[in-house]
């Protein structure tokens, strides 16, 4: 997206619809004035902001919204859960919409659709309109989008022989006419033929056609509905064609064309020679009235140029305009320039002597708007506020004056200003100069919708620099915050990402100068430099991980609108507390907490609080409680929901999971509490035999689990029956770089994750012990089990022993679960960028991506948990 | 180089605004609500204010009204954006002391013309 003002409008109104939620679930708890004005204007200001662009459906709905707002405010509806839903749905439509426009640049059709459908519920079940009015609105909003075209017509897109023709015409005397035709979109059940009534139009000159509505996909055209608009070039005479269009006149807008608006060459700019001569020569001859000198001359060049340069099209267009000399001098004139400057031909005469005398239409809406204004203040009491306006009036009235350089009137009225300025005086002033006659109707003109990515003139607000300044880009909210694009972001995080790793090759140079060429004194400045190196980059790393922290509220906010909806469905009291929403993590951390929270709350909401009933019996309190808790431990942000609902029985959950087939039978005997409770996270296990339609379809808490892991977090269980559940998830704070653990295993260097190697330790061949085929050893009184890693990743080659006969192992802690990896060799640690696999190696689970080493090498980053439980073991 | 202040809640329609203004060469000023304006007309001198009807804290038929009754301020013209396209509305601006009145959403050329109009700087 390039274009800014999108850009803001898609930031803001995801501000606004946060607010507005937020608003509507606060004002079921209580009524309140002040909150529902609020709301009304956010609404508002939301809907105003979509009509600066092309999304009519969502600007229809939130003008339904805002409608519904406005009755519960005038108190002529009471506000409910009822209409609070209604406003909830609407707001979600335009929320999906905006999510498509950030996409791909405009809604979906099918959000289009359930746009269209919701704002016409609102309005057929609240908004009783009486037939007569409805037409009035549909007549209205039918007239601003005429009235629209009159500035986003663009004349170009008429080929040259047509405008020629009407050209020609009007230098006959007829008019031009261009007719917009929009025929209903229901045209074809009254039997009309928009197609057909088009070609027939009287004296049609040119007609195109094209859709209102953008179809991106021609199977899902609903056939039935016209959506096409017609734009139509005509010099018949203007009651001819409101006798033809009689039936749909409410569909049709004139606009007369000047003439001008027509006359200008279309083609290629570059090729052929611009003769200087005959530029001169056909001016002298165009002076001197010589018009079969000048059609010589340009007969004889046309016949020398070929024809699709825009120097031919002009030459064309001067000979037509020959025909009808001298009237049409001007115009010839103004295409010899224009060939050049091989610019547009600029039209500087006026067209009627009588037209200088006459004064601009908007000056004169301007003057007679004073008028209004003095007459108005001529009523009030206090003389200060009479005197203010009368001051700022004659403000406008001088610098109008002055605008339109009518040096006449404005000393008059400088003259009238300093004899006797009152209101009175002003007022007789103004009706002297602008006889009613002059008045026309005041009309308010709409502005053109910004198409998507190409606004209307060329006036745009697209042409902002590719990277606004800071001032542009910030939002200046009440917090003085400034509001990034997050690609931005992405790309410094990328950018020190790549520091961070460059910076490692300082040690391996250094290392590589000592071992080729042994020197030593200029090792020692080299790793001076590097540490001062490697703090900067650090602390640089630091200072743009703080700036991609973002609360968990950003995620928590969803869950009142969530637990209500849900226990609403449910049939549940619910109460939800949310704590430490203000907790910061990575803006990735947070995103991808959001849908495994979900899911853990429904599950609160589904399988943990009890029914009323069920409550009153247990002599629990009969409103359920659900807790969202979020805080900070170390390096990792600690995310809990904790309900008091029915807990889960470890005994329960362990004969499911051997009937399931997870376990066998004597881990079934074996299994302690913690681990019976961890077994909900296996893919498959789902504590509810029919999953209701809450919990989503067969999915389990492994859905949970997938996600923490992805962010190497963790997630525990704590559950006492009848007393509730408590769910943790860990994660770190930020993702970006990486501590990995070089070690090395047949000749070969992997990276291991600090976060799960708990020790590095060195045990004898002969503390091996094998039992049933598998290798264990006693690490500080703990049994661990140990597993070749050539073995796991199918390198064939024998692990190597040191002098001592000792192996190397990596102790690694996998969910609580300490394992002992046997490598071959450590290498100390590293900062790594880890870039996850794409594509066909995304398979490759047992590792999770890859890293570019200081020397340029490239290292697999191992995924412990994938190694150790991944490979059937 | 004259100063406009554009006064809405709306970020969208400020920049929007802003935008338009500024490639004609106006020097434009933001306020965030009618309150903010007041304070800020207090401090600058601005040649002319566009001003949002409906705003938080105090909107645009207050901010007129209060500028037109301060002796201290500079009684520059009003021109008020709305998206209310009734007749009662526009009533109310010039009763208020308001000098023109443009409907939402707003037409860049036809925004340049009132504003040279009101600007005096040459009308084409």
């Amino acid at each position: 997206m390039s274009n800014p003002l999108l850009e803001q409008f898609i930031i803001e109104s995801r501000d606004f619809l946060q607010t507005i939620s937020e608003i509507i679930i606060k004002l079921e708890e209580k009524e309140d004035a002040g909150l529902l004005n609020e709301l009304f204007r956010i609404v508002h200001t939301l809907k105003g902001n979509s009509g600066l662009f092309d999304f009519p459906s969502m600007t229809k709905l939130l003008h339904a919204a805002e409608d519904l707002m406005n009755l519960v405010r005038e108190g002529s509806l009471s506000y409910s859960s009822h209409i609070a839903d209604i406003l909830l749905e609407a707001m979600d439509i335009v929320s999906i919409m905006i999510d498509e426009i950030e996409a791909s640049g405009s809604p979906s059709l099918s959000s289009v659709q359930s746009a269209e459908e919701k704002a016409k519920k609102i309005k057929e079940s609240f908004l009783k309109t009486s037939p007569k009015k409805e037409s009035e609105i549909k007549e209205k909003s039918e007239k601003k989008e005429h009235i629209q075209l009159e500035h986003v017509f663009d004349f170009s897109v008429i080929p040259e022989e047509f405008r020629m023709k009407a050209v020609k015409e009007a230098l006959n005397g007829k008019k031009i006419i261009l007719i917009h035709y929009t025929p209903e979109a229901e045209c074809f059940y009254k039997g009309e033929d928009p197609f057909y009534f088009v070609r027939n139009v009287p004296d049609l000159i040119w007609a195109r056609y094209y859709l209102r509505e953008e179809v991106p996909d021609p199977s899902l055209m609903d056939i039935y509905r016209c959506i096409t608009d017609f734009e139509i070039l005509s010099t018949a005479e203007k009651e001819e064609l409101t006798e033809y269009f009689k039936y749909v006149l409410d569909q049709v807008k004139f606009i007369e064309i000047d003439v001008t608006s027509l006359i200008f060459p279309q083609g290629d700019k570059n090729g052929g020679p611009v003769y200087e001569d005959f530029i001169n020569d056909a001016k002298t001859y165009l002076k001197e009235e010589n018009t079969i000198a000048l059609k010589n001359a340009v007969t004889t060049l046309l016949e020398l140029s070929s024809s699709e340069l825009y120097f031919a099209s002009a030459l064309r267009w001067i000979l037509l305009l020959i025909e009808h000399l001298p009237e049409t001098k001007d115009y010839i004139e103004a295409l010899i320039e224009a060939i050049k400057t091989m610019s547009m031909p600029v039209f500087t005469f006026k067209e009627k002597t009588a037209k200088e005398t006459e004064l601009p239409d908007d000056f004169i809406k301007v003057i007679k708007i004073q008028k209004k204004v003095l007459e108005k203040a001529r009523l009030r009491e206090d003389r200060i506020i009479r005197d203010n306006i009368l001051k700022a009036v004659t403000d406008v009235i001088e610098n109008a004056l002055f605008s339109i350089k009518n040096t006449k009137l404005l000393n008059e009225f400088k003259t009238i200003k300093q004899s006797q300025e009152n209101i009175d005086s002003i007022i007789k002033w103004i009706d002297d100069k602008l006889p009613e006659s002059h008045y026309q109707k005041e009309t308010i003109s709409i502005a053109p919708p910004l198409k998507k990515e190409q606004p209307p003139a060329d006036r745009t607000t697209s042409d902002v620099s590719e990277a606004p300044s800071q001032k542009e880009a910030a939002v200046a909210v009440s917090t003085k915050v400034l509001k990034v694009d997050e690609a931005k972001i992405d790309r410094l995080m990328n950018l020190i990402g790549e520091l961070v790793v460059a910076k490692n090759t300082l040690p391996y140079l250094a290392r590589k100068v000592e071992d080729l060429y042994g020197i030593t004194e200029i090792i020692k400045d080299i790793k001076a430099y590097y540490s001062v190196l490697n703090r900067i980059a650090e602390d640089m790393q630091d200072a743009i991980m703080q700036v991609r922290m973002i609360p968990v509220s950003l995620v928590f906010q969803r869950f009142p609108r969530l637990v209500r909806d849900l226990s609403k469905k449910l049939n549940k009291k619910v109460n939800l507390i949310i704590e430490g929403e203000e907790t910061e993590a990575d803006k990735n951390v947070i995103e991808a907490l959001s849908d495994p929270l979900i899911h853990l709350v429904r599950n609160s909401l589904d399988h943990g609080i009890e029914s009323h009933e069920e409550r009153t019996a247990k002599g629990k309190p009969e409103i359920g409680t659900i807790i969202l808790r979020a805080k900070h431990e170390a390096d990792h942000v600690l995310i809990e929901v904790i309900d008091d609902g029915k807990g889960m029985d470890p005994e329960e959950i362990k004969i499911r999971a051997y009937k399931k087939g997870i376990i066998s039978e004597e881990e079934l005997e074996k299994m302690n509490d913690e681990e019976a409770l961890n077994l909900i996270f296996h893919p498959g296990f789902s504590t509810k035999e029919i999953s209701s339609e809450l919990s989503g379809i067969g999915v389990g808490m492994d859905v949970v689990k997938t996600a923490v892991d992805k962010f190497r977090g963790s997630v525990k269980v704590k559950s006492v029956k009848n007393q509730g559940t408590t769910i943790s998830l860990s994660l770190p704070l930020s993702m970006a770089v990486s501590h990995v653990m070089i070690i090395e295993s047949g000749e070969r260097r992997f990276g291991i994750p600090m976060d799960s190697v708990a020790e590095t330790v060195r045990v004898h061949k002969e503390r091996i012990h094998t039992f049933k085929g598998k290798m264990t050893t006693v690490l500080r009184d703990r049994v661990i089990p140990l597993f070749y890693l050539n073995k796991l990743l199918d390198i064939e080659k024998p692990h190597i022993l040191n002098e001592d006969g000792e192996y190397a192992v990596a102790v690694l802690n996998i969910a609580g679960q300490l394992t002992g990896i046997i490598v071959d060799r450590f290498h100390g640690t590293a900062d790594i960028i880890l870039k996850p696999f794409t594509g066909y190696m995304a398979n490759l689970r047992v590792f999770s991506g890859t890293a570019i080493m200081g020397d340029g090498s490239v290292l697999l980053i191992i995924n412990p948990e994938e190694l150790i439980h991944g490979s059937g073991n | 180089m004259k100063k406009i202040l554009v006064v809405d809640d709306a970020g969208t329609v400020r920049m929007y605004h802003k935008k338009i203004l500024e490639d004609v060469g106006f020097e434009v000023d933001e306020a965030v609500n009618g309150l903010e304006a007041l304070e800020k007309a207090l401090i600058n001198d601005y040649d002319l204010y566009i001003v949002d009807i409906n705003m938080p804290k105090l909107d645009g038929y207050s901010f007129v009204k209060k500028l037109r009754s301060s002796e201290s301020v500079r009684q520059s013209p009003v021109i008020m954006v709305t998206t209310e396209a009734e007749e009662k509305d526009m009533h109310k601006a010039y009763e208020n002391g308001a000098n023109f009145y443009i409907v939402k959403p707003v037409n860049p050329d036809e925004l340049i013309k009132v504003c040279k109009l009101f600007l005096g700087e040459t009308y084409e």
